[in-house]
């Protein structure tokens, strides 16, 4: 069993773990999830690679303005992070009943020092408290004794008494703060180092030849040096932002079309109607036939 | 060595946070990066922001949580107390409180559950790997659906299948009652994880199977104590008809022109509910007409009945619109066929049959095709996953009545079948609006089907 020393790592090796080495990405329900905020942000910061917040924010869980981790990504941009080597897909290992037992029995070390570092901690915070309201305590026991002893000519002492009180805050017994009040972390990342193991070779994306031209349009204009988000919101495959999403809005609705698919007229002016509407361009995205990404942008204009 | 947990006093630091606030989304988006020193900045505080409020840790007083504890074997979560959120999640199953995993997941993310599993308690991480697809039949998509809408405040159960009151029935509360009924006397029977969920489309475990076949008996017993309640309360000569009558009926009743239908029936009928006053009334209606040799006759009686006919031969004359086809094609699901050859019979003794008339006839037997596509088809095509409600303080889980929207969640770009869902519409035919919820990546978007009707036409074939 671990000592108590090792069962936290120091701010320096959390910080070593966090900010090096390929992030890490879990398959769960068959989705990439990051669970690390610091590899969020890496993502977004470092490699330009937005991602979706779909968890509960932890200060402010009902609500769906701003979400939290899990942060999920488009498959795109998965494979994208694969094929470049900055990150790794993880799955969680099985774990033997004998690893199991270690942990329990590491977890309830942890819980019962916390507990007891808590006891400490409420002790001190309601020894603060008492010295911050002393003049109140002692003039309400002024009162409640001048009160009581209204009749008795013993007011002399009573000054004496409460002197030694207030000398006596820090040594007052005070009773253990019950179990109910200690606080527990629900933890939102896996605690567990050596959990996981690499399952690279299970992610196939792309496989249908709609999917390798969504993909090919998306590294090509990642490389490029946008930042792409899922086109949902306006009907396309993807939005192309010049900068971080958070800061600019997107130039163009990127729609992935096959290179000699026809396109229905009513269709085009649509396309060309919305990216008006919304300031943004329309950008026809195609693979040739010698794999080169071709784009073509829809321009809305209007004779006078 | 294990990482992401803090110490006792960095808790004791985050038990004073700020709860409820909202970090600022900076303001107004600029147009493009032009490398300037004010948007680097701005940019630089954005991330600064961002990487504290997701690092934040879920921190709560251990008097607040519930304990739960992960079942493998059924793939729910059992808890020991209960808490407020009971009043809209779980239930009751051989003396022990369960709830489904994506109420456990839920209820782990907004700080009230902690969950154990080989006597660890699980984070998130490992809650979403254990509870969602492929260890359960829940799928990270419908989660995710279920959590958006859990934040916005509606209560959200499992999709429950068809209710088996009728409008009426519910209007006087009388399915509260035979609800209220069927709990007492069923629960030992009652199959585990199956009060809400008797209809879910998902693939059954061996457990869920049997659990099933309880449930299927538990609504048996239900529908004969409806017509038990009713029989007291409808004290009308034609009650056993009725009963049989809507029993008969009961899978392809569609609900998108009873209320015009119940406004016309007299009092003395109005205790008999649903399709079957309109079964009632055709055969009135059909009689008369072939009583007289008089055309006018139908307009009176038989035009609400026929107002969706006549609205569909409305609808193929624009056949461009196929949304508009498809709203001809449920309104076939409607016993259509008996309809129709009430109709035509009705029209053979009349002498005086316009043109405009013949078309009619004609154009019903156009869409004829249609209606065969949905014959046979009682149960339910596409999979359900939620019923929605409205929060209100009477809402009580185990009668919650009629859902306020119904939720199907798809995963991908491919849309199911609108004829499917329409068709779905109408098997539940309650007219509580169906949603289509589709998840891209994380992303959720809504979409509903709804029936137009063009009233217009119909005033103009009358005259």
């Amino acid at each position: 069993m671990a000592t108590e020393a090792c069962l936290l790592p120091t701010a320096d090796e959390q910080h070593v773990l966090d900010d090096c080495g390929p992030i890490a990405i879990h398959l769960r329900s068959g989705q990439p999830t990051v669970w690390n905020p610091k590899d969020a942000l890496r993502l977004r910061e470092k490699y330009r690679i937005v991602g979706v917040l779909t968890g509960c924010l932890p200060r402010a869980p009902r609500q769906n303005v701003h979400l939290g981790l899990p942060l999920q990504l488009m498959s795109e941009e998965l494979t994208l992070l694969l094929e470049k080597g900055f990150a790794e897909l993880l799955k969680d290992k099985p774990v033997s009943e004998e690893q199991i037992a270690k942990r329990v029995k590491i977890m309830q070390a942890l819980k019962t020092k916390k507990f007891q570092e808590q006891q400490d901690l409420y002790k001190q915070e309601r020894q603060q408290e008492m010295i911050r309201q002393l003049p109140n305590i002692i003039e309400g026991k002024k009162a409640k004794r001048q009160h009581a002893k209204s009749s008795d000519d013993q007011t002399d002492s009573i000054k004496e008494e409460l002197l030694n009180e207030e000398l006596e805050v820090k040594s007052m017994p005070l009773t253990p703060t019950p179990e109910k009040h200690m606080l527990v972390q629900l933890l939102t990342e896996n605690p567990w180092e050596n959990d996981t193991m690499s399952v690279e070779e299970d992610w196939a994306y792309p496989t249908t030849s709609f999917e390798k031209l969504r993909y090919a349009v998306f590294k090509d204009l990642w490389e490029k040096g946008f930042y792409l988000t899922s086109g949902q919101k306006f009907g396309g495959d993807f939005l192309a932002y010049p900068g971080d999403p958070s800061r600019f809005h997107s130039f163009y609705i990127v729609i992935c079309v096959d290179y000699t698919q026809d396109l229905y007229t009513l269709d085009i002016i649509s396309m060309g109607r919305l990216g008006s509407n919304v300031r943004k361009t329309v950008l026809l995205s195609s693979q040739d036939v010698n794999g080169q990404v071709k784009y073509t942008s829809l321009q809305w204009t209007g004779l006078a | 060595m294990i990482f992401h947990v803090h110490s006792a006093k960095e808790l004791f630091r985050w038990r004073k946070k700020e709860k409820g606030s909202l970090p600022q989304r900076g303001g107004v988006k600029d147009f493009e990066p032009d490398d300037s020193w004010l948007q680097a900045k701005r940019l630089e505080a954005f991330y600064e922001e961002e990487l504290f409020v997701l690092g934040e840790p879920r921190v709560e007083k251990s008097g607040n949580l519930v304990q739960g504890s992960w079942d493998e074997k059924t793939g729910l979560v059992s808890i020991e107390k209960t808490a407020k959120f009971w009043m809209k999640m779980g239930f009751v199953e051989n003396n022990h409180n369960w709830l489904y995993p994506e109420e456990a997941l839920f209820l782990m993310e907004v700080n009230c559950l902690e969950v154990q599993h080989h006597g660890l308690s699980l984070s998130l991480q490992e809650a979403y790997n254990l509870f969602l697809w492929p260890n359960t039949t829940l799928s990270l998509e419908e989660y995710q659906v279920y959590a958006h809408l859990r934040r916005l405040g509606y209560v959200v159960l499992r999709h429950s299948g068809k209710l088996e009151s009728t409008p009426y029935e519910r209007k006087i509360k009388l399915d509260k009652h035979c609800a209220k009924k069927k709990r007492k006397h069923d629960r030992p029977k009652q199959g585990l994880g199956e009060p809400v969920n008797k209809h879910t489309a998902a693939e059954p475990s061996d457990a869920q199977h049997a659990l099933k076949n309880n449930a299927s008996h538990t609504s048996t017993g239900f529908s004969v104590n409806i017509t038990h309640c009713r029989q007291e309360a409808l004290k009308n000569t034609l009650q056993e008809e009725v009963i049989a009558l809507d029993h008969d009926t009961d899978g392809s009743r569609n609900d998108m022109s009873v209320n015009c239908v119940c406004e016309e029936v007299d009092s003395s009928v109005a205790c008999n509910v649903d399709s079957t006053k309109r079964c009632e009334e055709v055969n009135t209606s059909v009689e008369c007409s072939v009583d007289s040799t008089k055309s006018n006759h139908w307009k009176g009686d038989v035009s609400s009945c026929f107002e969706d006919a006549t609205d569909r031969v409305h609808l193929t004359n624009h056949q461009g619109c196929s949304s508009e086809k498809i709203t001809g094609a449920v309104d076939e699901c409607d016993e259509p066929e008996f309809k129709r050859q009430k109709l035509e019979k009705s029209f053979e003794h009349d002498d005086a049959l316009s043109k405009a008339d013949n078309a009619v006839l004609n154009r019903l037997s156009i869409i004829q095709p249609f209606q065969e596509s949905f014959e046979g088809k009682q149960s339910n095509p596409v999979k359900l996953s939620f019923d929605v409600y409205l929060p209100n303080t009477t809402f009580k889980k185990t009668s919650p009545g009629l859902p306020d929207h119904r939720i199907c969640v798809s995963r991908c770009l491919q849309p199911p079948d609108p004829l499917q869902l329409q068709s779905a519409v109408a098997y539940l035919s309650d007219n509580v609006p169906l949603h289509w919820a589709v998840v891209i990546s994380g992303e959720i978007s809504f979409f509903v089907f709804e029936n137009k009707h063009c009233q217009s036409t119909l005033r103009l074939l009358v005259d």
